[in-house]
């Protein structure tokens, strides 16, 4: 009587379904990195990473704490500033934090592009098809409503990209994933703002 | 440089100080891969020569070149990182067992698709740049759970992923639907009638199940409603085993007991009457849905104990009227959906502050689809002479011995009066007459003569049998709760299909949830219930997704008599739903407590109370 049911009780917690995944053996199909940064007038830049599988389920994903360079830095770097931070800070630490290699890295940001330098793994800017093509780019790929910017001195990308479109593009609009980071770094930093406080609070 | 986006720094205690139940140890949890709300400078400066200048101490000795130096050094940029692990696609393959397919075949056009036919793929796109995206309730306190709903795919994007298919692409509006259900554990779906509640629940469950994280649910719905939930989840989610729990006693229980599929479906009262099985505490579901949960609005009812007693995971409610009497009936409904959340002495606005995030509402006018307008005429008819006399009589008598009964009166009395004034305000008992049939009469001439279909509402089945008769040149078919169950669906059928049937005569009880009438373009309302949530389900099985023609509802009511004071006395107190439900809430759910139950005949409640209670 009742077998079935205990078997069910054991059921537990809704989430817990996705946790228990982590006794199973990570997925070996292949991953797709987004690589973003978002800018807050008072706290400086924050950047994402995130990591999706072929269907564009998250795999991995991390965000930098804020950064805001001083004023001497502002003036020293001018316009290299944000290719600096963004490139050789922010991007280069998310992208040694996170644990799965990509296939390719996509960014929405120019800045973000010189992380290209740091890594092995091909990269390509994802701009509106109507926006002009970057200075720091040379070649694109061009898809429907996007174009996939190819950066400098690495046109040998080109071939990898193409062919690992197939993968990801049927099931994913390529552009899609970078709304989810700003979504999550929004969403860290708030949680962020009102447990910090909360915390001084209740102390 | 392309612009990077903004974020603004959001006010400190935004939602969370509104929030008394977070204990402050458990705040510490938030703290779990949340950002600082202070940026790290880049090089070594610790200290602010002024406002936007940040230069360390050990600056100021090394002059310019110590600076230059300083902003050189490599930042320690602190990350903070989280895996996910991705969840098993369950294999459901669709059945394609000869009753499926019969119910398939037979299912008559429902929301948003009165051809029926064709099927589509959620292809990952966006709707006028907009996508669906998930977004985590309050009550989710952990940001990694937070994160990990923010992070999945937006719902275009998972509906194309798991190969579903539907027999049509979903509205933007039944998306955001689905949207809110999926991450919910306890939700109330709100929509106004005719929006597709079931499809969005029924997609919503798929979703679960494909994504492992549902196992068994139970649906709990009205006895009529089962043969349609039944369409709609071979229609929607044909892939899903069902079982519906019906039979004797002996096999309900053995249903009960081995029912393996990942649906099962029962009525109010077959839960009612199996609680021990339904609750046994090893009976675990991890989703139980009621369907117009209006039926357990009364929280010390036996059917909401019952139903709260269900050991369950999530809790869902579906139902067009939250409201029908006072913010009380919602109580009642999140007795099931959350015990404790609405405590009994709350006022309005607090209980709409405390349950927006649970509940989600949308009338057919704040959502943008294309239907066709609903057009009220109100029928206003004067009695004929034999009616108005026979009602003078009756009223008279009636009074004098409500008045004659005094310490012995009870409310019951007091309805005694009111439905035998209101049967004589259809048809006068004596001589036949009836102003209101003739005026029926002459509006189903015309609505026959353009090949149209009319519904007809009346709250006694007598009424509708006296119409039959008289209107039996209309080919007329009756629904209500006389038509044995299993007969329902063919009455429907011939109703649709049938193109010499102009007329389909239901009750209030029988007819007015969960039916897809949307090929009728008339709609007349002979007598009016007791409440305008009601009445409102009743014209909306005609004015629904899918309607392709405007649906003109005709409303009658005689001057001057009972209806016109219970009618006068609702139209006041339409305003409770929009206090509680915002301002652009249209739907009027307020029926008729007692006091204004009798102050109907002007007769004192007080000596009564304790009797009637």
């Amino acid at each position: 009587m009742f077998s079935h049911f205990a078997a069910a009780n054991v059921i537990p917690h809704r989430w817990a379904y996705w946790s228990s995944m982590s006794q199973q053996a990570r997925c070996n199909e292949p991953a797709f990195g987004y690589l973003s940064a978002v800018e807050s007038a008072d706290l400086g830049y924050f950047g994402g990473y995130l990591i999706v599988s072929q269907l564009g389920r998250p795999l991995e994903f991390h965000c930098s704490a804020p950064i805001r360079p001083n004023r001497a830095q502002q003036i020293l770097y001018g316009p290299t500033l944000e290719s600096y931070l963004l490139g050789e800070q922010i991007g280069s630490s998310l992208l040694r934090a996170a644990k799965i290699t990509p296939k390719v890295i996509f960014t929405d940001s120019e800045g973000l592009l010189h992380a290209r330098e740091l890594i092995g793994v091909p990269m390509a800017l994802v701009l509106p098809a109507d926006r002009p093509a970057s200075r720091l780019t040379r070649s694109h790929i061009s898809l429907e409503a996007i174009k996939l910017h190819i950066p400098l001195g690495y046109e040998q990308d080109e071939t990898p990209i193409a062919s690992s479109l197939d993968l990801i593009m049927r099931r994913v609009d390529l552009a899609e994933p970078f709304g989810r980071i700003h979504e999550a770094i929004r969403e860290a930093q708030r949680i962020g703002s009102v447990s910090n406080e909360a915390h001084e609070q209740a102390a | 440089m392309n612009k990077l986006p903004k974020i603004e720094n959001t006010p400190m205690f935004s939602w969370i100080a509104e929030r008394d139940d977070i204990d402050p140890g458990k705040l510490r949890v938030l703290r779990a891969l949340s950002l600082p709300a202070e940026p790290v400078c880049l090089g070594s400066s610790n200290s602010s020569l002024s406002d936007g200048v940040h230069i360390g101490p050990r600056d100021f000795e090394l002059g310019l070149a110590g600076v230059a130096s300083n902003t050189f050094d490599a930042p320690t940029i602190k990350t903070y990182g989280y895996t996910f692990y991705q969840c098993n696609e369950r294999e459901l393959v669709p059945r394609s067992t000869p009753e499926r397919n019969i119910a398939r075949n037979q299912c008559p056009a429902t929301e948003g698709s009165a051809d029926g036919a064709g099927t589509a793929d959620i292809t990952p796109t966006a709707i006028e740049g907009q996508y669906t995206r998930l977004k985590p309730p309050r009550d989710l306190i952990k940001l990694e759970d937070r994160l990990r709903l923010l992070l999945q795919p937006p719902l275009e994007s998972l509906l194309a992923t798991s190969e579903l298919r539907f027999p049509f692409r979903p509205f933007h509006f039944q998306l955001d639907g689905i949207a809110f259900l999926y991450p919910r554990d306890q939700a109330v779906l709100a929509d106004e009638m005719g929006l597709g509640k079931t499809m969005q629940a029924i997609t919503a469950i798929r979703l679960l199940i494909h994504h492992d994280q549902l196992r068994r649910v139970l649906l709990v719905c009205p006895k009529p409603l089962v043969s349609n939930w039944q369409r709609e989840f071979a229609r929607w989610a044909s892939e899903l085993p069902l079982t519906t729990i019906e039979g004797n006693p002996a096999r309900r229980q053995w249903l009960w007991r081995s029912a393996s599929d990942a649906v099962t479906i029962a009525n109010y009262e077959t839960v009612m009457r199996d609680r021990d099985d339904v609750c046994h505490p090893d009976n675990y579901y991890d989703l139980v849905v009621l369907d117009e949960s209006q039926r357990i609005k009364n929280a010390s009812s036996t059917t909401n104990e019952i139903t709260r007693s269900i050991p369950r995971g999530r809790s869902w409610a579906l139902t067009g009227t939250p409201i029908e009497n006072s913010v009380e009936d919602l109580r009642g409904i999140f007795e099931f959906i959350s015990p404790g959340q609405l405590e009994a002495k709350m006022k309005p606005r607090e209980v709409g502050r405390v349950v927006a995030d649970y509940v989600l509402r949308r009338t057919k006018d704040q959502v943008s689809i294309d239907l066709p307008p609903k057009l009220f005429r109100d029928a206003d008819v004067v009695l004929s002479p034999e009616q108005a006399e026979a009602y003078r009589l009756a009223e008279d008598e009636g009074v004098v011995h409500l008045r004659e009964i005094k310490q012995q009166l009870t409310i019951q009395h007091v309805f005694e009066l009111v439905l035998r004034l209101k049967q004589i305000c259809n048809f006068d008992p004596a001589t036949g007459a009836s102003s209101k049939f003739e005026r029926l009469e002459a509006d189903l001439e015309e609505c026959a003569a353009s090949g149209r279909k009319a519904i007809v509402f009346s709250q006694w089945v007598q009424t509708l049998a006296e119409l039959r008769r008289r209107l039996e040149r209309f080919h007329p078919v009756e629904y209500h709760g006389q038509v044995p169950s299993r007969q329902r669906d063919g009455v429907i059928e011939r109703f649709r299909d049938d193109s010499n049937c102009h007329l389909i005569l239901m009750s209030y009880g029988a007819g007015s949830v969960g039916l897809n009438l949307q090929f009728a373009s008339y709609v007349f309302l002979f007598d009016r219930w007791w409440n305008p949530a009601v009445e409102d389900q009743a014209i909306n099985r005609a004015h629904r997704i899918g309607a392709k023609r405007s649906v003109t509802i005709t409303r009658f009511l005689a001057l001057n008599t009972i209806e016109q004071r219970i009618h006068d006395v609702l139209q006041r107190k339409r305003e409770l739903f929009e206090i509680v439900f915002g301002e652009n809430m249209s739907a009027a759910s307020s029926g008729l407590t007692r006091e204004e139950i009798f102050s109907l005949f002007k007769l004192d409640d007080g000596e009564a109370a304790v009797k009637a209670a």
